[in-house]
Formats: C-alpha cells, sequence, structure tokens
C-alpha cells in the first residue's frame, strides 16, 4: 500500500510517498510560501527515483498545494497514493488514539481545532480538501497527543480548582508523540527487547521544539510538555517552564494582552530570548563543545541543565530503564549535548563512551560504554514512516474488521 | 541568651521566646516562653506584657524577625540597621509584599521593644548563590522584567541540611543531600555540602511542588489562559493560583498538608498519589543535579509525617541508584521554625559585636 504522508506547517506542506510495510520512501517533498502571496512565489521541491525538480506557482491555500502535488504524482501510475496520512499535532481529549477519518470524526477535528491554532486549522483544512479533491481515497489521521493518552491521572493533573480544570480542559496532553513512539519502538527492536516491556527515557531534542518522555512498558507515563507545547524545557524560542506569577506579570504589564505575552513566550523566548542573537544550540556549542561567548555559553548552561533535571527526574519514574534515547536534529547530531546531559550520572547507572559518542558510527547506535547499566542510544526519528506505520495498520484492521 | 522571634503570617504575628545556651551557637533549645497568634501592633505590646508578668525575668537580647524575601543583598542573617533596612526597602519592587510586610514590622518591633536589638533571619538567603544555570529563566532581554529563582524554605533546609551532614561520612567530600520541606507550600532543594544546587520554588513560591492552596507547576500557557479569561483577568487568575488551587483546589475545601499525607479518603488518597509523584520528579531531578546522593532530611511544620512520603520515596531512589532496599540514609529535622530563626538571630547579633575594621554601621541597629 503507498500511503502519502502530510506533515501541515503553517505556511508549508510536507510529504512524503511510503510504500508499506516495507517502509520505502518513493517520492518526497516540500510546498513551500503556501498562503498569502509573499516577495516570492510558492514552490514545490519534488524528488522521485532519486530525481528532484523544483515547480513554481501560485499555493494560496494548502488545498491548492496539495492538488499540486497530487498532480505531480499523478504523472507516474507508481506513484499514485492509496492512502492519505495525515499528521495532526493536538487531538485533545477527544481522539485517545489514531483515527481512519469519517463524518463523525471530521465533526470531532473541528471541535479540537484551536487546541493547538497554529498547526491543527491548516492540518484541518487540508484534510477538507482532500476529502474533496480525492473522496475515495481513505484517510487517516495521526495525533502528537495519542501516544500521551496513557500518562496515568496523577502525572497529567494540574493542582487547579476541580470545577476549572473540568471545564477549561486543563491537563496535561504531551507532545511529540510520534517521533516518541516511533524512537521507543527501534530503540526496543535495536536492544532486542519487546516493546511492551521497555522501559527508556526518550529526548527529542529539535531545533525548535523540544521533548522528554517518560516512557514505562513501551507506554508514554510522562512528557516535558503539558496542556501545551509551552512548559518544559527551554527550547529555541519557548521559554519552557515559567513562574505562573511570572506570566501574570508579563500580561500585567502587557496592559492585559494575554496574546502578546503568549507570543512573546513560544517565538522570543528560549534560547533567542537569552543570547539575543541566535535560537539554535549549535550556535551556541560549537563543535567541540566551546562556547562562542559569555551570554552564548550561559545561555547554553540554562538549556542543558533543564534537559539533565528532566532525564533525572524520567530516570527515577522509569527506575532502571533499558536506555536513554537522544532524537532528532540536537539530539542526533550534537554529541557535546548528549555528553553534557549525561556527564557524573555513573550512580544512575549512566557512563557514556565519551570516544564513541564523540565520532558515532551510523544511527542507530549505542554510545554508552560496557559497563553502563543504562544504554545510550542516538536514533534518527521518521516522523512520516511513524505515521505511514499507524496508517497502514489502522486500514488493514479496518479490513480485517468484519462486516 | 534569650530571644523573641517574631513571624509575620497572614492574620498577624506569632511569637516565640527561645533561650539557647551560648556559647557553642547551635544549643539546645532549653526553654519556650509562649506561643501564639494575633495582630501585629497590638500584639506586640501584649506578648511585652506577657514577658513582663513571667517569672522568667531574664532580658531578650536580640529580637528576630522572620521575613520571606531579602533578595540578592541579605545571603546571611542581620541586624535592622538603617543601613539595612535602606537596602531591604530598595527592594520593594521584587517583592512588595514580604518588604513591606518586614519594615512595618521593625517599627513596630521598636515602638513595643525600644530597649532591643532587632535582627532580620531570609528564607532566601541560602539560596543568594544558586547557580545562574538553575536560577534563570528564558525569557528576552526586553521582556521587562528579569527574574530569578529562589527557594523559599531556605531557613529549614539550611538547618535540616547541616543536622544531616553531620551525621554522615562522606570522606571528605562534600555530602549530596536532598532536603524536602514538608510544610504549607512543600519545597525540595538539592544541596552540595552546604550549597543549593536546585530547588523547586521558583521566582515566587507558587511555582514548584503544589501546597495547601498554591498550584504548583502548571504550564505557562494556563496562566495566560486563565489572564485573558475576561471574568478573571491577570488579578483574579493570580488569586485563584495562588489561594485557590493547590490540595485545596482540588478536594474542594480546605486541607493541611499533613491529612493529604495520613487521611484514608479515596479522594484524598489521589491527591497525595499526584504531590508524592511530583516529589519524585524533583527528587530525580536532585540526583542528576547532584550526580548522586548520600542522604535525604525532611523538615518543615509537618515533618512528623516524613515517614509517610519516605515509604513511598526511597525505594524509588534506591532501585534507580542500584542500592539495597534501606541503604540510604534518611533522617527527620524536627527543630522548629522559631528556634532556626532565633539561631539566625543570635549569629547576627553576635557577627555584629566582633570588631570589624572601616565599619561605622555597627549599633545603627540599636535603638536611638
Amino acid at each position: 500500500m503507498r500511503v502519502i504522508v502530510f506533515n501541515c506547517g503553517s505556511s508549508s506542506l510536507k510529504y512524503r510517498l511510503i510504500d508499506m510495510p516495507s517502509e520505502t520512501e518513493l517520492a518526497a517533498g516540500e510546498a513551500e510560501r503556501v498562503g498569502p502571496r509573499t516577495a516570492l512565489p510558492g514552490c514545490i521541491h519534488h524528488q522521485a527515483w532519486g530525481q528532484k525538480e523544483d515547480h513554481t506557482l501560485d499555493m494560496p491555500d494548502h488545498g491548492s498545494a496539495f492538488s499540486a502535488v497530487m498532480k505531480l504524482l499523478e504523472r507516474d501510475a507508481r506513484l499514485m497514493p492509496e492512502a492519505i496520512g495525515h499528521r495532526m499535532v493536538h487531538g485533545g481529549a477527544i481522539f485517545k488514539n489514531h483515527v481512519v477519518v469519517d463524518e463523525t470524526v471530521f465533526r470531532h477535528l473541528e471541535e479540537v481545532q484551536d487546541l493547538a491554532p497554529i498547526h491543527n486549522p491548516p492540518a484541518l483544512r487540508l484534510l477538507a480538501a482532500c476529502r474533496q479533491l480525492y473522496p475515495k481515497l481513505p484517510e487517516t489521521v495521526v495525533f502528537d497527543t495519542a501516544f500521551h493518552s496513557t500518562i496515568p491521572t496523577m502525572a497529567r493533573t494540574y493542582a487547579l480548582p476541580m470545577a476549572l480544570t473540568k471545564e477549561k480542559g486543563f491537563r496535561k496532553y504531551g507532545f511529540h508523540g510520534t517521533s516518541h513512539q516511533y524512537v521507543a519502538q527501534e530503540a526496543a527492536r535495536f536492544l532486542g527487547i519487546p516493546m511492551p516491556e521497555l522501559r527508556a527515557v526518550s529526548c527529542h531534542l529539535g531545533s525548535g521544539g523540544a521533548s522528554l518522555c517518560a516512557i514505562v512498558n513501551g507506554k508514554s507515563v510522562d512528557n516535558t510538555m503539558g496542556y501545551s507545547p509551552l512548559q518544559g524545557l527551554v527550547m529555541s524560542t519557548r521559554s519552557g517552564d515559567l513562574d505562573p506569577s511570572i506570566a501574570l506579570s508579563l500580561v500585567a504589564r502587557a496592559q492585559g494582552d494575554s496574546q502578546a505575552v503568549e507570543s512573546m513566550l513560544n517565538r522570543k523566548s528560549g534560547l533567542l530570548g537569552l543570547t539575543g542573537v541566535s535560537a539554535d544550540i549549535r550556535d551556541l556549542v560549537g563543535g567541540g563543545g566551546a562556547p562562542q561567548s559569555e551570554a552564548s555559553a550561559q545561555a547554553a548552561q540554562v538549556y542543558l541543565w533543564r534537559i539533565r533535571k528532566y532525564l533525572g527526574a524520567y530516570l527515577v519514574i522509569t527506575e532502571r530503564p533499558h536506555c536513554i534515547i537522544f532524537t532528532d536534529t540536537i539530539g542526533e547530531k550534537m554529541p557535546h549535548v548528549r555528553w553534557a546531559v549525561t556527564a557524573g550520572l555513573e550512580s544512575l547507572g549512566v557512563v557514556m563512551d565519551d570516544q564513541k559518542n564523540a565520532n558515532p558510527p551510523a544511527l542507530p547506535v549505542d554510545l554508552a560504554a560496557a559497563n553502563s547499566r543504562v544504554r545510550i542510544l542516538a536514533i534518527a526519528t521518521n516522523e512520516e514512516v511513524a505515521i505511514a506505520r499507524a496508517s497502514f495498520d489502522l486500514l488493514a484492521n479496518l479490513e480485517r474488521r468484519p462486516s | 541568651m534569650n530571644s523573641l522571634v517574631l513571624i509575620p503570617g497572614k492574620n498577624g504575628v506569632s511569637y516565640a521566646r527561645i533561650s539557647i545556651q551560648a556559647p557553642p551557637l547551635h544549643g539546645d533549645t532549653n526553654a519556650r516562653f509562649a506561643s501564639g497568634l494575633r495582630g501585629t501592633s497590638a500584639a506586640l505590646v501584649d506578648v511585652r506584657a506577657t514577658l513582663a508578668a513571667s517569672p522568667w525575668t531574664s532580658p531578650i537580647d536580640v529580637l528576630t524577625i522572620w521575613s520571606m524575601y531579602g533578595g540578592p543583598d541579605f545571603a546571611t542573617p542581620v541586624m535592622a540597621s538603617r543601613t539595612n533596612q535602606d537596602k531591604l526597602l530598595r527592594m520593594r519592587s521584587q517583592a512588595p509584599l514580604s518588604v513591606a510586610r518586614t519594615a512595618g514590622l521593625i517599627a513596630e518591633a521598636r515602638d513595643a521593644f525600644p530597649e532591643t536589638p532587632v535582627a532580620l533571619a531570609f528564607e532566601t538567603s541560602f539560596f543568594v548563590d544558586l547557580p545562574t544555570r538553575e536560577t534563570t529563566y528564558a525569557l528576552p532581554g526586553d521582556s521587562g522584567m528579569s527574574p530569578r529563582r529562589w527557594g523559599y524554605h531556605g531557613l529549614y533546609h539550611e538547618e535540616a541540611t547541616c543536622q544531616l551532614g553531620q551525621t554522615l561520612d562522606t570522606r571528605g567530600r562534600p555530602a549530596r543531600l536532598l532536603s524536602i520541606c514538608l510544610d504549607r507550600q512543600p519545597e525540595i532543594a538539592a544541596v552540595l555540602g552546604s550549597a543549593p544546587l536546585l530547588v523547586t520554588s521558583g521566582s515566587t513560591p507558587v511555582e514548584g511542588l503544589p501546597g495547601e492552596c498554591n498550584c504548583g507547576e502548571i504550564d505557562p500557557a494556563i496562566a495566560l489562559a486563565l489572564a485573558a479569561d475576561p471574568a478573571l483577568g491577570p488579578e483574579h487568575a493570580n488569586i485563584l493560583l495562588t489561594q485557590e488551587s493547590g490540595f485545596a483546589g482540588m478536594l474542594g475545601h480546605s486541607i493541611t498538608l499533613g491529612e493529604v499525607l495520613t487521611s484514608k479518603r479515596a479522594r484524598v488518597a489521589k491527591i497525595r498519589d499526584h504531590l508524592l509523584y511530583r516529589i519524585r520528579l524533583a527528587a530525580g531531578s536532585s540526583l542528576a543535579a547532584l550526580e548522586g546522593l548520600d542522604g535525604v532530611v525532611f523538615s518543615g511544620r509537618y515533618a512528623e509525617h516524613a515517614a509517610s512520603v519516605a515509604e513511598h520515596l526511597m525505594p524509588h531512589l534506591e532501585r534507580t541508584l542500584d542500592r539495597a532496599p534501606g541503604s540510604l540514609p534518611w533522617v527527620t529535622c524536627m527543630t522548629p521554625l522559631d528556634a532556626i530563626v532565633a539561631e539566625a538571630g543570635f549569629s547576627a547579633l553576635l557577627a555584629n559585636k566582633r570588631p570589624r575594621s572601616g565599619s561605622n554601621d555597627a549599633w545603627a541597629a540599636s535603638p536611638s
């Protein structure tokens, strides 16, 4: 089955066509500058059978981008998708599992779109366009929050008034679930441990967002992100954890403009806020780990310290985990970050092989020293394959279900 | 030496007269005269009258005022000299309520006890040198705010870790200590030797572990959502998070930490599970900060219930550290806050009496 996976950004549309269950990539690309006209025209960077091509065109919305992508694929019958898998950031409390789209699901998706106002609405618009243009293609939605639906009550609860919690739906949802689940499955396979027995701390350290996930018996039991992606680690432009009083003081200073503060905490804080110049840890810590200025050094310390604190917390929650997993851009490619957050944790059973960490062979790789009780893995995440897997399983189950 | 300790609270000032044999400074509390709760000025006049009428006639050597916030300038207890009062007042914008309350109480104490020197003991002193990586929030420089993280049970933590440290043999290496303060707003600190490396509270005591009526750590987006609610706004959102949340909010009525830790009711057990989970997370962060652990100490007004926390927590820590069950030491520091504050007052008094070169501030603390 050929599954096309869409990952919808606010002004972009990434896609990968994957043959399942072989997980072979057949085509991939990205539509850029989707939406209102910008200084440069929209463009689709398309790749199939090793051939790259760029197509310039206006794409006023995600529906038109989708239509253009499908036209490129339709030129070759071998690339015609048989199913569509959508990534949706937030499924709210309604969607505890990934779903095959039908009328009821679509209505419920509309109900949760405000929970992730930047990501969910364009994904929903894309989904609507797909249904309109290709009504016979089965569609699935894979939620970043679904993997975290197993987080127990004691961990997902905020100590807020009961009525308020109920009325506003305040609870920890957790994010990056698709990636955490994927690398956990890969880790289980790599270590030869059945997924239902895996205990791990997964560190999804992206160049933008980042979160840690505690995994027990193959299930998420905690995630550093919370009700929104703002909570948790210091990220490229997100503040992460913050005293609630600070958030309220900032609103008061902004004459009650909560949206301005939310925008500042999501887009101008984090590493960018601390340094004033760069939102990327790679700019702050050189390849050898040497920070480039005092401000950079301090920002890097704050960033690494927060990861380390949560790593320690989750090592206790997972109790003698099989492994720590590093993934995504920073987790996979920054040896200094991996070293800094695990150094000195020998008494917790974590011992890095420093030489291997500095020059790792191809991923996946075990970077732990031989005497380390906890294995330290670097695994490349692949959210598109994870979405294709989930979509394939959902549709296969649907076929198997007696009519 | 005798000390009168004043601890301002929501509805008045609790007080205690404490006598400590001196020297040594860290003596045993050998007598405690009275304690109670009254509204400030009138209460202090009553306290003076009560002391005068008591059969115990030895004079008060120092009156020590407990203060929540001392900011970066007060790393130790100090005498309430003019210079120190000026310093304190300059911090008004950082902690308006705490500074105003302390400044007011200094004046009222001077009125009621004009012949007695006044000392100040701050909860934040222990955390003045908390590492920058721990104190820093990832906010932009132009946000108009430069808040930092503090701890707000520094007096308990300092005393408790000092007591625990004396019982451990770490062969010259600074002891790695986990200090758990079981108070209305519980707080955890990771302490290396005598230096804190991590604390759960934040820029204010609202952040961190949930308490009897404060929410503890929440997603900042929730605070913003509440502030944006037309029915609340930032001010009422603050009241909601600091006075109507925590255990009381979760349960629907007031409940003490002691009751949360001991109640058999199913609904309270859920709150206890939540609290114990949060304690476990903070303890794990502390292990990472300290690169291991030598012992755990409990303190605070509910320290008597330490066993119910230890029973849950210690096995998790021991398994994580690959230690045999029961091998990780934990102790309870039962020293009450007023005794700790009294000691702080004595230390300020003695430090002030030591000859110092170049200082002309020695007894500006004394009433004129």
